[in-house]
């Protein structure tokens, strides 16, 4: 046999994946042949150098990724319309009941107006395009109304009309495999090599006739000046319905394309530094674009003398008497994250672009932050209540119910009047050994489950105290839940839920120790500084 | 193999559903070979828990465009290799041997991830899914979404760098 074929088929014999006959050839080759044997030799070595050397990487530290945080970063970074369209799906899973209607659509309305008002002042200042665009299927009319196009985002409008009856209609919620509304073309996601379909996000805005709904879609940047966007809808159902089973379901073919030209924004560049209590925050860009004014800044997330973890900075601009906030145009900037050194983020207040300004006045208006440090408590749990202190602070842990198949445990945060903190990161570990067996093999896991507190009894606070319950709430930077009680719940339904292996839950009801991890915080720094705007 | 194909669907139906503890079971039952990948670039611990971070946050926002739950596993592994070169690209030369310093790894350890780098990337890719993560030719074929001639090719194009590598040493 050729020494060339031989060495084509070295790594696969290596590997056994070559059959009986050819392995044999093999083998009888490297027996004749010194040359390939010594090549043989030598990639076995190198293999075994690599695995050896491979296999001592100190992989068992522990892996500090958390999913609690995660989710609780986003939906702090929502921007307010993306906290709004969060608020709009949760109706729709929910889904409105008859006698909640009447309170929905007036609070829908409002929030409609924001977005409504902000988007027409562009369009009728001749920033963006108006369009005309249809498609009928079904009897639905479906028409792009205009387009918003920038280096930040990109908007559509579109319209969607029941011709025939008095529905609602909205896109259908994302199935496994399935997502209803996409777009295409010219739209692409900045800083991927991968490119995934684009999913978009949109809320729905009230419109007076009851045939009718408006959709502001939100997505990525156009990666051309001048291009097309393709949008992709295939399934409607109806927005407001009585009941899980009243849900109406269309589809159809409401696929469109339709011309953009992306707007240029302004960019500045700043370099202003400002001392958050010793965390370091430097304003490095702004860009005046249609749909949005960016700051783009770099924060030192981790302080190592207050031991303070900063999770989040917002800004406001004031200009005159008018204050302006977050943008409700715009879908967010991004967003970094890091637990130790600088971050780089983005930050969306509503837009300049029309008032073309020579200076501003930027304000810090709100900083959330986590204490850092972990400890860990023996409870007496058939001793309560029980204090236990975590910094300056007295927690009581008050009580526990042993139910059938949960426990759940009360605990109190510290009710002194000076309290400085919103809530604690309070919770339970359960420690669950797993075996598998995979090909003969028996692996064993250790997996470490958290179990949260949740507030309980709390009350939404802004910048100035509480906010008053039954009014109609309007999310703004500076509201918090600020905790009174938490419950820790530990039940047998949760732990299936979250696949937990042993098949007797029952031990894992009797509660181990208790850990304390940060405390979370709000400060208004309220820190104004006059940034002139000169281009570069 | 069905019984992996269930799980698979299982899992992304979960990671779809929000319920990101599976994912993160995920991650942890499979830490070694993730960890060793996300080692070959980055070295430090604190860059590698980002850097699993990250791919945690963008299987979530994405997983409803994997359309094959069967993939999920060589789909996570090309979104962590992406975010561990744009990471890379990121940091620059001196910040990392400074973490390298502080971090008072083994020397040895740093030995060998010198040499892992010393070669080319799309070398070094290859080699790390196939001896230190014990992936297969067709497997990598789709992490990398190179062809399964390109993986041979190219690994053993690696294998005979290092070579030359191990035996100055």
């Amino acid at each position: 046999m050729d020494c060339n074929i031989i060495k084509d088929k070295l790594l696969d014999y290596i590997d056994g994946n070559l059959s009986r006959e050819e392995a044999t050839d093999i083998e009888d080759h490297l027996i004749h042949c010194t040359k390939c044997s010594e090549e043989y030799d030598e990639l076995i070595t190198t293999i075994e150098y690599i695995r050896s050397k491979s296999n001592r990487i100190n992989t068992s530290k522990e892996l500090s990724i958390s999913t609690k945080n995660f989710t609780k970063k986003t939906a702090r970074t929502f921007t307010r319309t993306g906290l709004i369209a969060v608020v709009l799906s949760l109706m729709l899973v929910a889904t409105v009941f008859a006698s909640e209607i009447f309170d929905f659509i007036k609070w829908w309305k409002r929030h409609s107006e924001k977005q409504t008002s902000a988007w027409e002042e562009l369009i009728e200042n001749g920033v963006g395009q108006k369009l005309d665009i249809s498609v009928t299927d079904k009897n639905i009319r479906v028409t792009a109304e205009g387009v918003i196009a920038d280096d930040l985002n990109t908007i559509i409008l579109l319209k969607i009309e029941d011709l025939e009856g008095n529905v609602r209609f909205v896109p259908a919620r994302d199935t496994d495999n399935h997502a209803p509304l996409t777009v295409a073309g010219n739209i692409k996601k900045p800083y991927e090599e991968i490119s995934f379909p684009l999913s978009a996000n949109y809320s729905p805005l009230y419109v007076e006739d009851e045939n009718t709904v408006k959709l502001m879609i939100y997505t990525y940047p156009m990666d051309k000046n001048k291009g097309e966007i393709e949008i992709y809808l295939d399934e409607l159902m109806s927005f407001i319905n009585e009941s899980e089973e009243s849900i109406v379901k269309v589809s159809g073919n409401w696929n469109m394309t339709i011309p953009a030209k992306k707007l240029e924004s302004k960019i500045y560049l700043v370099d202003e530094e400002i001392d958050l209590k010793g965390n370091e925050l430097t304003i490095e860009r702004i860009t005046i674009a249609p749909t949005a004014t960016r700051i783009h800044y770099k924060l030192q997330v981790y302080n190592e003398e207050n031991r303070r973890f900063i999770d989040d900075v917002t800004f406001l601009i004031k200009d005159g008497r008018k204050t302006y906030a977050r943008s409700e145009l715009s879908r967010g900037g991004a967003m970094e994250y890091r637990s130790f050194g600088a971050v780089r983020r983005e930050f969306d207040i509503q837009s300049l672009y029309l008032k073309e300004p020579k200076d501003i006045d930027l304000i810090v208006n709100t900083c959330r932050y986590t204490s850092r440090g972990r400890k860990k408590y023996s409870i007496d749990w058939n001793n309560l209540p029980q204090v236990i202190e975590y910094g300056n602070s007295k927690i009581t842990v008050e009580d526990i119910k042993y139910n059938e198949d949960s426990t759940e445990i009360i605990i109190r945060e510290d009710d002194s009047k000076d309290r400085q903190y919103i809530s604690s990161n309070i919770y339970l570990k359960i420690k669950d050994v797993v075996k598998e067996i995979h090909d003969g093999h028996e692996y064993t896991y250790r997996d470490e489950y958290l179990f949260y507190g949740n507030p309980i009894e709390y009350e939404i606070r802004n910048s100035k105290g509480k906010v008053k319950d039954g009014e109609n709430i309007s999310w703004t930077d500076d509201m918090h839940v600020f905790a009174f009680r938490q419950k820790i719940t530990l039940s047998i339904e949760d732990f299936r839920r979250r696949g937990l292996s042993v098949d007797d839950f029952k031990e894992y009801l009797i509660p181990d120790e208790l850990h304390i991890e940060g405390q979370e915080y709000i400060e208004f720094p309220n820190i104004r500084r006059n940034i002139k705007l000169r281009q570069p | 193999m069905t019984t992996i194909n269930i799980e698979n669907k299982r899992l992304v139906n979960r990671i779809k559903k929000g319920q990101l503890e599976f994912l993160l079971q995920w991650i942890n039952q499979n830490k070694d070979k993730l960890y060793k990948i996300a080692w070959s670039y980055l070295y430090n611990h604190a860059d590698i828990e980002d850097v699993l971070q990250d791919t945690l946050i963008k299987v979530y926002e994405n997983i409803h465009t994997l359309k094959k739950p069967n993939y999920f596993e060589t789909w996570f592994i090309s979104i962590l290799i992406n975010e561990c070169r744009t990471r890379l690209r990121k940091m620059k030369r001196e910040v990392l041997k400074e973490s390298i310093e502080h971090d008072g790894y083994h020397l040895d350890q740093y030995s060998f991830f010198q040499e892992l780098n010393s070669i080319d990337d799309i070398y070094k890719e290859v080699i790390v899914l196939k001896y230190i993560s014990g992936y297969s030719q067709e497997e990598i074929s789709s992490i990398l979404d190179i062809p399964i001639g390109t993986v041979k090719s190219r690994i053993y194009r690696g294998l005979r760098e290092l070579r030359e590598l191990v035996k100055e040493v």
